[in-house]
């Protein structure tokens, strides 16, 4: 009764809304109450409102956004007489019209995201058993080992825990291959699996053929196992202990649910945030999704799967005949077939597994076309808007979900929608300077503070548009490609274990060079314009201005195209555990600083430690987190620096038993707590202004070793020319 | 000159490359322009009566029908036309006639490239070179016979101006040709043309040699008995009738002097009554009511006798003039009827309209001057209700020719306050197809409004400007009468007071159904000065307007009223009720001498002031307020409170409106500080010019008879004027919010406050909580 009262109370203050904000009032009045707001969504930042005060200052800035809408929509579109003009307008006008609306999902989306989940605890004799399934199509058997050691570690009764290495790149189609060289691989692989699997208490298992790809290498895994529920972890993504502890306990609270979904969380920066050196600083672009959609999916139920660190319920995976594959996304296809059935899902807001994402840019744009790919599949083959048996709120986050992808078209259009009038004048846009600026400027302030107000500390200022950017110019081609042939796509496995040996400009490059220097040409005719058609120099200038907020995220991009060598080939963790360092009988006090995939920095006390440097082999020894005896794990050291009484050394691990791979495991997973405190360390919100200055800051500077990578590496390819010249002449 | 329209109509699709009038091609002659409208001859639809005279042979001009209805005519500019009615009775439509005008100009035109047209029911019947710098030169010509119609005329004049000198924009302003009133005329050779029959020829009264209508009415019972509502209602239906710009009423017991100058003279009451006056020309107001034109009359202006036996049937007798001309309250009009001053009527303009520039009177036209410019007129209902918010549109056909270099512009001027200005950006030529021109409805009135469009055409030739080369001819610009003039809806509400409702079309005494009090201080030159009023009024309204003579206040407390007197004779009370103050009554006193001397120096003493401290902050504000129009005083969340208007020494006149003490109707006073200065007052208000410049709530004409100065109104009272709809509420709304900026900002925060609240206690019901 109160939620109708309310919902009545809702329609009623939302059709005063509408009504106020579509009066047709004049200029100045609309400049004042678009100051008014934007100073009382500014002052009311200060408090940083929680609650139904961020709702009111969502409210006050969704009022400015609908009367940008309304007047865009009544005074600002070309004549239809004028097709030259009425056109890219028109497309213009869409594209403005789409991020709108894709605003005004995420706003129902986020509105109120549910705050974390209380973990549920289990009876130790209810726990029921679990399949962990790791699918593998052609990562190195190190990689698979520490993530079958850290599943196998996790904590669990190991009797109701099988951990199946689920491997596409040994099936038998692959070990037979035409291609003998290729076949001799698979085979290779098929063995060496088999005896890691064994060695670390997995289970091997392959198929036949290499169908559906990743869905069918899944499925094939529920039809050789039976446990109730379902684990997935890609091949790099090794989970922490308590996994399944935080994550197992919801099933039995509810029958119907299908899913538990944790965050993935990434121990090595992507391309851009290595190249413009923000890893350390700022929150990852996936943090934005883990730490707040999904948090806002989970409040409509609509939390979806997204592929790994996930728990599945086999009841509800058999009744759609197991994962779904008719898109490359089988993750999100699946979640949307099992919503519409009536089953539910369950986000938990925690980093239980740490991960690898793709390390050069080209990968990245391979991962994200396969995910834009997939999302425009779902969007043709399942249309979640107009799916049976999806609720109301379930449609619009799919909506929300799989629309996104759409991004490329605006991007591009934004990108060269001020070219149309500063080189062809075309007069896409019918307002005055003045207007424009009271209209569209007060509009996407507002549009940065509501962006600040739903992610703040999740995503910086102008940080979603320059990931769009960089992905729009080749997502594009992806996406249209999708949609003349929405069957022709395939899963292609994304590459994480690249590395940068040297600093380079990625092989993607070029057409950012080529934007960069197309809008650098508007900026001159700009500046040629104003001075020689002076009486339209408001309308240039405003134009211009727009042009140049481009090129400024264009020359950001040539900063995340040029790629920096990387030296560590992962990241370190810190970590701070105690440990011993030195060799049997011989034992120091120690504490292992950071670690990383290959390798640790152990802060070494006491004497005599400089002969063991010297021998260059140790070993330190520490209580695993899952107990039992403790691990002995041996080490090249590398090198050491003193510092006062104690002695840092580097080291790298030497796995010569399979043991090995689960100390490194213990040491490099089991905590999950310590990837929480590294979210939260870069969790801070700078606001808008400072997050602006800094991102012009950044941006300026990005484009400058941009060009120089460029005029670098055109040089050393002429003097490479001119080698080969001369070599031909001696 | 159908088939010249047709392809200028195609020449708006760009296919029509071969037909093409407007030819941008150099290497050609000049193109056969547009001719005016009537270069070719139209058929005279009547033929001419069989009178046996021989319409050549004009006697001396004995009788003369004036053709300015308003004074000195001055067409400035480039190409200045101007066109209006002109109504002859039968006899004069038959009778041979000269046609006389006096015209002189501004030295700087060029005669050799500038042209007079003077065109008579669309033919040609004067076409000369404009060279008259000296003084004043008489132009005679016959009218060709059968060319004059029984009834409406059309008479327009046309001139094209070269300078002589000079090639820029600034310099088409100093171009000007004036006509003389006295010296423009026709001349009818027959006597009969003097004598007016029926009720129907008093439309064809005229003007005098000074431009102005003049009535006289003789009432020789006016002071014996109360004739007041009965004399006005009377010059309301001869003000119907009639219709001029600038006419004039006086009200007396018995005839004045002769004056050349009366149109009419009509004579009001019982036969007995008028027999001094009319001799036996009351014979047939033996038998009852009675209307007729006084034979033979020995005056020089029409005598019309209005009697009857007793005072009910003269006053029947009014009613029957009235019948013709009056119109029910509440109906609408199409159109408000200007022709006799300029023609095409001006179209009333309710909600959403779209009116092409044909209907509007404006014809497709080339240029090959410098600045074209060409106006139109619409009308606004009295209850407009959107000059803060509102926005109409041109939709514009044009084209203009690669020599228009950019940096021309289009200008369109509302009421003479510029509207709107679209720089022409293209270069090499361009046909605009429906261009969109924003024009704000800030200086929108109820009423009569008059819209520009001006084109700036600069060319390289212009500024090169070789002296003494012949003028070109090629045509430059081209507006198409396919253009339209596009209104949507706006809000509409009553308002008041409102003086410009008033002075526009009568609102609200126009719309009243019960008799509206008139209240006037006994004085007979208070009757003159009511009868000047309500004549506008009722040719604003377009009907009369029931009235009821009282000498009591409160008898007019529930009613709309209308108060006339000389300031110390306005009863008690009602200067407060109308926003005046008391102190008037003793501290208004009519001083001569240079009206407003104390007003230049104020304003030189603020542009110095502006100019010292034009510094800094202030730059800032200027450009914001230049850019987007905001001022300090515009921030505001209510209209405050007006303060009681003192009128100044050198006021003549002051017009004052208010809400009536029950809040149900509208008093209007019309004061002078003395009788005198009432009666030269409202005679100065008589003029259309002057009466259309009323507005706000007090407006005050100057000491000089023209200077109009009027308070605008802060808080109106609103009153419904429409069938009650959301659509209409919601654009009053926008008005009013607009006005009052900061309370749409704070209703919009409100509502967002709601918004954010309701969605807060939904979205914690909603979906999951935990």
């Amino acid at each position: 009764m109160s939620k109708l009262l309310l919902g009545l109370l809702w329609a009623f203050a939302a059709i005063v809304v509408i009504f106020v904000v579509s009066l047709p009032i004049n200029l100045q009045t609309h400049l004042i109450a678009g100051a008014v707001i934007l100073a009382l969504m500014m002052a009311m930042k200060l408090f940083r409102p929680e609650g139904t005060w961020r709702l009111v200052a969502l409210a006050l800035g969704t009022a400015i956004v609908m009367r940008y809408v309304y007047w865009r929509t009544t005074s600002t579109l070309p004549p239809v007489g004028q097709l030259e003009n009425f056109i890219p307008g028109l497309l213009l006008y869409l594209a403005e019209m789409y991020s709108v609306f894709m605003l005004a999902l995420s706003l129902f989306i986020v509105a109120k995201p549910l705050p974390s989940r209380p973990p549920m605890p289990m009876a130790e004799e209810d726990l029921p058993h679990v399949d962990v399934f790791i699918p593998t199509y052609n990562e190195e058997a190190v990689l698979l080992a520490d993530t079958i050691a850290a599943a196998r570690a996790m904590d669990y009764p190991p009797e109701r825990l099988t951990v199946w290495l689920l491997d596409d790149g040994g099936t038998v189609q692959k070990r037979n291959a035409d291609n003998v060289v290729a076949a001799e691989q698979a085979e290779e692989r098929h063995v060496e699996l088999q005896k890691l699997c064994a060695d670390l208490g997995a289970r091997y298992l392959t198929r036949e053929r290499n169908e559906h790809a990743k869905a069918g290498n899944l499925n094939n895994g529920l039809a050789h196992s039976s446990a109730a529920l379902i684990a997935v972890f890609d091949a790099d993504h090794a989970p922490a202990r308590s996994f399944l502890r935080e994550t197992v306990g919801y099933f039995s609270e509810d029958p119907r649910l299908f899913l538990v979904q944790t965050p993935h969380f990434f121990l090595n920066p992507d391309p851009l945030e290595k190249n413009l050196r923000t890893f350390e600083k700022m929150p990852s672009e996936n943090e934005m999704f883990y730490g707040i959609i999904q948090r806002g999916l989970d409040k409509w139920n609509a939390s979806f799967f997204c592929g790994s660190a996930a728990v599945l319920r086999r009841e509800a995976l058999e009744e759609t005949n197991g994962f779904s594959g008719v898109s490359i996304t089988e993750d999100c296809e699946t979640a949307v077939e099992l919503h519409s059935r009536g089953w539910n899902s369950v986000y938990v807001d925690k980093p239980l597994i740490a991960g690898l994402q793709p390390a050069t840019f080209a990968s990245f744009i391979g991962q994200r076309s396969r995910w834009a790919q997939g999302m425009m599949q779902i969007l043709r083959f399942r249309f979640p808007p107009l799916k049976r048996g999806l609720s109301l709120p379930q449609r619009l986050c799919y909506m929300s979900s799989t629309l996104f992808w759409l991004f490329p078209f605006p991007r591009t259009v934004f990108l060269f929608a001020p070219l149309f009038y500063l080189f062809f004048d075309l007069e896409i846009f019918t307002a005055s300077g003045g207007e424009f600026l009271a209209y569209t400027l007060s509009y996407m302030v507002v549009n940065l503070m509501m962006q600040n107000y739903l992610y703040g500390s999740f995503r910086w200022p102008w940080i979603s548009e320059l990931y769009e950017y960089i992905q729009s110019v080749h997502l594009l081609p992806a996406v249209v490609s999708v949609m003349l042939n929405p069957r022709k796509p395939t899963f292609k496995v994304t590459a994480k274990d690249e590395s940068i040996a040297s600093n380079r400009l990625s092989e993607l490059s070029r057409p950012f060079f080529v934007i960069f220097a197309v809008l650098l040409i508007g900026v001159a005719v700009t500046a040629w314009r104003v001075y020689a058609e002076p009486w339209k120099a408001d309308v240039t200038l405003v134009v211009g201005g727009w042009n140049l907020l481009n090129l400024i995220m264009a020359g950001c991009a040539l900063g995340v195209v040029a790629e920096r060598r990387e030296r560590a080939a992962t990241r370190r963790v810190k970590i701070n555990r105690r440990c011993q360092f030195g060799e049997e009988g011989n034992w120091l006090p120690a504490t292992i600083e950071d670690v990383s995939v290959n390798g640790c920095r152990v802060q070494v006390h006491g004497k005599g430690i400089t002969g063991m440097i010297e021998s260059g082999r140790a070993s330190v020894r520490f209580a695993p987190l899952s107990g039992g005896d403790p691990a002995i794990l041996p080490l090249d050291i590398m090198n050491s620096e003193k510092s006062g009484e104690a002695v840092a050394i580097g080291c790298r691990y030497v796995r010569s038993l399979p043991e090995h791979h689960r100390y490194v495991a213990d040491l490099l997973f089991a905590n999950a707590d310590q990837w929480s405190q590294f979210q939260s360390s870069r969790r801070r919100n700078p606001g808008v202004l400072m997050g602006t200055l800094w991102f012009l800051r950044l941006a300026l500077f990005q484009t400058s070793r941009g060009l120089v990578y460029l005029f670098r590496g055109m040089r050393s390819a002429r003097e490479q020319k001119g080698r080969a010249v001369s070599g031909a002449r001696t | 000159m159908k088939r010249t329209l047709i392809a200028l109509m195609l020449l708006g699709a760009p296919a029509a490359a071969q037909q093409q009038p407007f030819d941008m091609s150099p290497e050609r002659p000049p193109a056969e322009t547009l001719s005016p409208p009537a270069a070719e001859q139209e058929p005279v639809a009547e033929p001419a009566p069989e009178t046996g005279e021989t319409p050549t042979a004009v006697p001396p001009a004995d009788v003369r029908r004036h053709l300015l209805p308003d004074g000195a005519l001055t067409l400035s500019g480039e190409n200045p036309s101007r066109s209006w009615a002109i109504h002859l009775t039968a006899a004069q439509a038959v009778s041979a006639a000269r046609l006389h005008l006096a015209f002189r100009n501004s030295v700087v035109v060029a005669p050799e490239s500038s042209r007079l047209r003077v065109f008579l029911n669309n033919t040609l019947v004067i076409d000369r070179p404009v060279q008259a710098a000296d003084g004043f030169v008489p132009i005679e010509v016959d009218v060709p016979p059968a060319l004059l119609r029984s009834g409406r005329n059309e008479f327009s004049v046309r001139v094209d101006h070269r300078h002589r000198t000079d090639c820029t924009v600034a310099s088409t302003y100093e171009l000007w040709t004036e006509l003389d009133p006295a010296g423009a005329y026709l001349s009818f050779g027959d006597a009969a043309a003097d004598t007016f029959v029926g009720l129907t020829d008093l439309r064809a009264l005229a003007p005098g040699a000074q431009g102005k209508t003049r009535i006289e009415i003789v009432a020789p019972a006016m002071e014996r008995e109360n004739m007041t509502a009965e004399i006005l209602q009377l010059v309301q239906a001869l003000s119907l009738y009639v219709n001029q710009p600038n006419q004039e009423f006086s009200v007396s017991r018995s005839p004045q002097a002769e004056d050349a100058n009366l149109a009419l003279r009509v004579l009001l009451g019982t036969a007995e009554d008028l027999a001094p006056y009319a001799g036996d020309a009351t014979d047939n107001a033996e038998q009852g009511p009675a209307v007729s034109f006084r034979a033979g009359a020995e005056s020089v202006a029409p005598t019309l006798l209005v009697s009857g036996r007793r005072r009910d049937e003269w006053a029947s007798a009014i009613n029957q003039i009235l019948a013709p001309v009056d119109r029910a309250a509440g109906s609408r009009r199409d159109a408000l009827v200007t022709e006799n001053w300029r023609a095409p009527n001006a179209p009333m303009i309710y909600d959403r309209r779209s009116l092409t520039f044909a209907e509007l009177g404006i014809p497709s036209q080339q240029f090959s001057g410098r600045r074209y410019a060409s106006s139109f007129t619409f009308a606004i209902p009295s209850d407009f209700y959107a000059a803060s918010y509102g926005e109409a549109r041109l939709m514009l056909d044009a084209a203009f020719s690669a020599s228009v270099l950019p940096g021309s512009s289009i200008n369109v001027y509302v009421n003479g306050n510029i509207a709107a200005s679209t720089p022409l950006t293209e270069q090499g030529g361009a046909i605009v197809n429906q261009l969109p021109i924003k024009v704000t409805m800030r200086h929108f009135r109820p009423g009569l409004n008059e819209i520009m469009v001006e084109a700036n055409l600069l060319t390289e030739q212009d500024e090169t400007c070789l002296p003494g080369a012949p003028s070109d001819e090629t045509p430059r610009f081209a507006i198409f009468d396919s253009s339209r003039f596009v209104v949507p809806d706006y809000g509409r509400v009553g308002q008041f007071p409102n003086l410009a409702s008033t002075s526009g079309t009568g609102y609200p005494y126009g719309q009243a159904d019960e008799p509206v009090a008139i209240i006037l201080d006994g004085d007979g030159a208070s009757l003159s000065a009511a009868a000047n009023i309500l004549a506008r009024i009722a040719v604003g309204a377009g009907r009369s307007i029931p009235l009821s003579s009282t000498y009591s206040t409160d008898a007019a407390r529930q009613q709309h009223a209308i108060f006339v007197g000389a300031v110390n004779s306005i009863p008690q009370g009602v200067l407060a009720q109308v926003g005046v103050a008391e102190e008037a009554r003793t501290d208004w006193m009519p001083q001569d001498g240079n009206p407003g001397a104390q007003a230049p120096d104020q304003t030189n003493l603020d542009e110095w002031r502006q100019r010292m401290e034009g510094t800094g902050l202030s730059d800032v504000q200027d450009w914001f307020s230049e850019t987007f129009g905001i001022t300090l005083e515009m921030m505001r969340f209510a209209p405050s409170d007006d303060a009681d208007f003192n009128p100044a020494s050198d006021d003549a006149l002051l017009v004052a409106q208010g809400l009536n003490p029950s809040g149900t109707g509208v008093w209007t006073v019309v004061a002078a500080p003395t009788s005198d200065g009432l009666k030269a007052g409202t005679e100065a208000v008589s003029n259309f010019r002057a009466w259309e410049r009323l507005a706000g709530r007090v407006s005050v004409v100057q000491n000089d008879m023209e200077t109009v100065t009027s308070e605008p109104v802060a808080a109106f009272s609103f009153v419904e004027s429409q069938e009650p709809t959301i659509g209409n509420y919601r654009l009053v709304a926008a008005n009013w919010l607009s006005a009052n900026i900061l309370s749409y900002s704070l209703l919009l925060v409100l509502a967002c406050l709601l918004l954010g609240t309701a969605t807060s206690g939904l979205l914690s019901r909603l979906g999951r909580r935990r």
